[in-house]
């Protein structure tokens, strides 16, 4: 790689001084203009807030708030959201004895510890609440995300089946897609988001996210109509960060690298995350501009360190063993897989393993990664290099094929 | 090499990370990654498409042989709600059950199954030009539908007949450019049923007129008693999906007589409205194109007005709304003891007559007739199992003069004998919950003076309504109007 001038250096942190200022900014209009967009959650926040105010042991007025504050959270990924949660959940609780009541605290407490990625605290919770109510179809869907979080797939699926046969709708489709992505049926996958995108969902951003994962879905057989599907998130939801990312990855796929970099940076505009910022610091990688790349990368690295509201650590490692120490990343993978061992940790503390030299160890996760099948290609491409390292010609070849 | 060369590029990251993250405590944000996992799917996206809100049966004013049926779907929609608008689902199984034999099972269900083109996958846009008919080249993403009319014999033998097929729905109305022409579409879009009567499937103004933010504000009345305007209509000026069906009346009768007689055994059918969605195997094939395959689902379920929304606590809805009339005895204690009542008292002093549990001598008997049994001589059929149907008493016959408040203002061709599209089913409901009719089978008790005057203060549509089929509004424009 060629060498930076040191001056470069040096520069640095004036620009990611200018550039972290001009983030905290963006990020704030975009929460305002997100929200003020989707008036519904907007709407429905305010006039919350304000009966939740006059009236604080109000458990449906407290459980519509917190349910506000998680739709507010997917459209603005202001996480600090999470903590105002806990605080209404602890006084509900405080007021009421009442089972039902008591269940749905449960299940929002669950939905707060899988929204910062505390799954086996997540699991814990719900499953309370379904002790305490077992009649209500959406705590099976939250018990789910838990479960394949935690690698526990077999259970994942019988909660999705209990879901789906209760109360089939918009979150039960996406839950049976995600199900059958994971065990390779993108068919299936497509087939059953759709149905969820014709089910709809009062909140524009749900539709906006089903649209962008159906693109996703697309994109591993039709550009085409990923793109299609990315646009019309976009139109549902106007600068939709996940869409935009979607639609640079289209034009990756079809070479158009430049306008893929003004996808990713309007990405990066409305949501500066470590992912975009990570997707522009790969960006750029291609492009031969290492400065930039090098400037997003950092970035992406100071979000990631400075994340306090979720636990990151499988990402982090995921972006560290790429783009940063992989000692550090190994360590990180390692807390990760403990903590969540699904096949993408596994995956994860693979890439670490190998990237650190431990092929042995590398293979050994990279086949739990599998486990699932030879499906994903993220892991797949992971696992034909680690079988090369390991002498496992036949299986790098037979991963490779499957990419 | 030069040692700070060599070591610059850690300082200056760590410095750039330093300045991060002092940078974004001083402005009280933080960075975020990304909130959740990528593939968490929402848990509150509600049902939109398969919710209904309200149900409609009323003896057809303007041909007084056949009922008109419709079931509202979709609530809240803004107008303006591109750009994909508004449409049934072709995954729901829409349907308008009918009881005419009192057991609180469908004798008879209509079925509407609905099928999504879109003419031009290749742009997303709802229209690419004006609409101008129900097969004009611009209207690209449209919808058609099957009727299918399902009958139980007494001895359980099913048969069906497809009453209507292919039949189109106007798009939603868009505004001026778009669907210049918006009555003519809805018109073309009324078509006949091969065994007499009519249909209609599309957008159209929510006939429904309430102070939602009141009544769900602990029953606030913003000016008491509530009988002379003051409250606010919480839905002016949103749509809905409608489902509008009039069929001959010897259609739906247990005889298939026209009844004579309101005391007749025939007089009396029981209406609600199901959706119900096909639950799916998470993993293993699907066959898409088949119904009969599908493990049906229902998901929402609506006879009379604000059951579901007032009388049916929170943590039952789920339970509820997958569940059949004829097990409603489950329910009874909710109605046979409204928390409605106990708030009425509690808010404004009202005397509310007794009520206590489901059986004791404290049930309240009168809400258990107008929400369970039937009113005697009027909507109770001979014989009756309770349950939570819109009963309609066809021999009634249209009057001229109809009254917002039906029953209880003596014009007994309104609710709760059925349901006609202007009848105050608020006002009705929580007069009826103070205690107006507790008389009727209470001779000595003497209703609160306020009980007959208690309202939500919102009287009418915001919209006129029409005089013959569908009779519903046409729906707002997405151009011109603003809701609420």
């Amino acid at each position: 790689m060629k060498r930076l001038p040191y001056y470069f250096y040096l520069l640095l942190p004036l620009v990611a001084l200018a550039l972290s200022a001009s983030f905290v900014w963006w990020q704030r209009a975009q929460i305002e203009t997100q929200l003020n967009a989707e008036s519904s959650t907007q709407k429905a926040i305010a006039s919350l807030e304000e009966r939740h105010q006059n009236d604080p042991s109000n458990i449906p007025i407290g459980i519509g708030l917190a349910d506000a504050y998680l739709q507010a959270i997917r459209e603005t990924a202001n996480t600090a959201l999470y903590a105002e949660i806990e605080t209404i959940l602890d006084q509900l609780e405080a007021s009421t004895e009442d089972p039902f009541a008591q269940s749905q605290i449960y299940a929002k407490r669950a939905e707060v510890a899988n929204g910062r990625h505390h799954f086996r605290d997540g699991l814990k919770a719900i499953t309370e609440a379904i002790t305490l109510d077992p009649s209500i179809a959406a705590y099976y869907g939250i018990k789910s995300d838990s479960e394949v979080e935690l690698g526990l797939y077999d259970e994942s699926l019988a909660s999705v089946q209990e879901m789906v046969d209760r109360k089939p709708n918009f979150g039960a489709y996406a839950r049976v897609s995600s199900q059958r992505e994971l065990r390779g049926d993108i068919e299936g996958a497509i087939e059953a988001m759709e149905s969820a995108i014709s089910a709809g969902s009062t909140y524009p951003e749900n539709m906006a996210w089903a649209y962008n994962e159906k693109g996703k879905l697309e994109l591993r057989r039709d550009v085409a109509a990923a793109e299609r599907d990315f646009k019309q998130s976009l139109a549902l939801f106007p600068e939709f960060g996940p869409a935009l990312v979607g639609l640079g990855r289209v034009e990756e796929q079809r070479n158009n690298n430049k306008e893929a970099g003004t996808y990713y940076t309007r990405a990066f505009a409305v949501a500066p995350i470590a992912y975009n910022a990570m997707m522009l610091g790969r960006h750029y990688e291609t492009m031969n501009d290492t400065t930039r790349a090098a400037q997003y990368f950092a970035l992406a690295d100071a979000a990631y360190k400075s994340t306090t509201n979720t636990d990151v650590s499988l990402e982090y490692a995921q972006f560290l063993s790429d783009h940063g120490d992989p000692k550090v990343a190994l360590e990180l993978a390692e807390k990760a897989y403990r903590a969540r061992p699904s096949i993408f940790a596994a995956d994860t503390y693979a890439w670490a393993q190998y990237k650190n030299g431990n092929f042995v160890e590398a293979k050994k996760y990279s086949e739990e990664a599998l486990r699932l099948g030879e499906f994903d290609p993220i892991i797949l491409a992971h696992a034909v290099k680690i079988a090369e390292q390991t002498g496992d010609a036949a299986a790098a070849a037979r991963y490779a094929s499957k990419i | 090499m030069n040692v700070t060369k060599k070591y610059g590029a850690d300082l200056a990251l760590k410095a750039t990370a330093l300045l991060l993250s002092v940078a974004t405590l001083a402005f009280g944000v933080v960075m975020q990654t990304n909130a959740s996992s990528h593939r968490e799917a929402p848990s509150i996206s509600g049902d939109p498409k398969a919710d209904a809100t309200d149900l409609y049966a009323f003896v057809s004013p303007d041909k007084k042989d056949t009922v008109t049926l419709i079931a509202n779907y979709l609530p809240f929609e803004e107008p303006g709600g591109g750009p994909n608008f508004y449409s049934f689902d072709d995954n729901v199984l829409y349907e308008i059950k009918i009881d005419n034999n009192g057991d609180a099972v469908e004798d008879i269900s209509y079925q509407f199954r609905f099928k999504t083109k879109v003419m031009n996958p290749n742009t997303f846009l709802y229209n690419t030009g004006p609409i101008t008919s129900l097969t004009d080249t611009d209207y690209n993403v449209r919808q058609s539908y099957t009727v299918t009319k399902v009958m139980t014999s007494s001895k359980g033998k099913v048969t069906s007949e497809v009453v209507a097929k292919d039949v189109p729905t106007p798009p939603s109305n868009v505004g001026p450019k778009s669907t210049p022409d918006y009555k003519d579409l809805q018109a073309a879009a009324i078509k006949p049923l091969s065994t007499g009567g009519k249909v209609f499937a599309g957008q159209s103004d929510d006939p429904f007129f309430v102070d939602l933010g009141g009544l769900f504000d602990l029953l606030t009345i913003r000016k008491l008693p509530g009988n002379d305007g003051g409250g606010v209509d919480g839905l002016k000026g949103y749509n809905v999906q409608s489902i509008a069906i009039q069929v001959p009346i010897t259609d739906v009768t247990k005889d298939g007589k026209m009844p004579t007689v309101t005391t007749g055994a025939n007089a009396v059918v029981g209406v609600w409205t199901t959706s119900s969605r096909a639950s799916m195997k998470v993993m293993g094939k699907s066959d898409k194109k088949n119904d009969n395959s599908k493990k049906w689902v229902q998901v929402s379920r609506l006879g009379a007005p604000l059951v579901n929304e007032v009388v049916i606590p929170l943590g039952n809805k789920d339970k509820w709304n997958a569940s059949k009339p004829a097990n409603d005895a489950q329910f009874a204690e909710y109605v046979a003891n409204p928390e409605l009542g106990g708030l009425l008292k509690a808010l404004y002093g009202i005397k509310v007559p007794p009520q206590g549990a489901f059986g004791s001598s404290t049930q309240r008997d009168d809400l258990i007739a107008i929400f369970l049994t039937g009113i005697p001589d009027l909507t109770k059929p001979g014989q009756v199992k309770p349950a939570e149907l819109l009963r309609l008493n066809l021999a009634v016959p249209p009057t001229a003069s109809p009254k917002a408040l039906g029953v209880l203002a003596g014009d007994n061709q309104g609710y709760p004998n059925g349901r006609r599209l202007a009848d105050d089913v608020t006002d009705i409901s929580i007069q009826a919950v103070a205690g107006a009719a507790y008389p009727l089978f209470h001779s000595t008790f003497t209703p609160d003076a306020l009980a007959s005057k208690l309202g939500d203060g919102v009287d009418k549509n915001d919209a006129n309504f029409r005089s013959s089929f569908p009779y519903l509004a046409l729906p707002w424009s997405g151009f011109e109007s603003t809701p609420h």
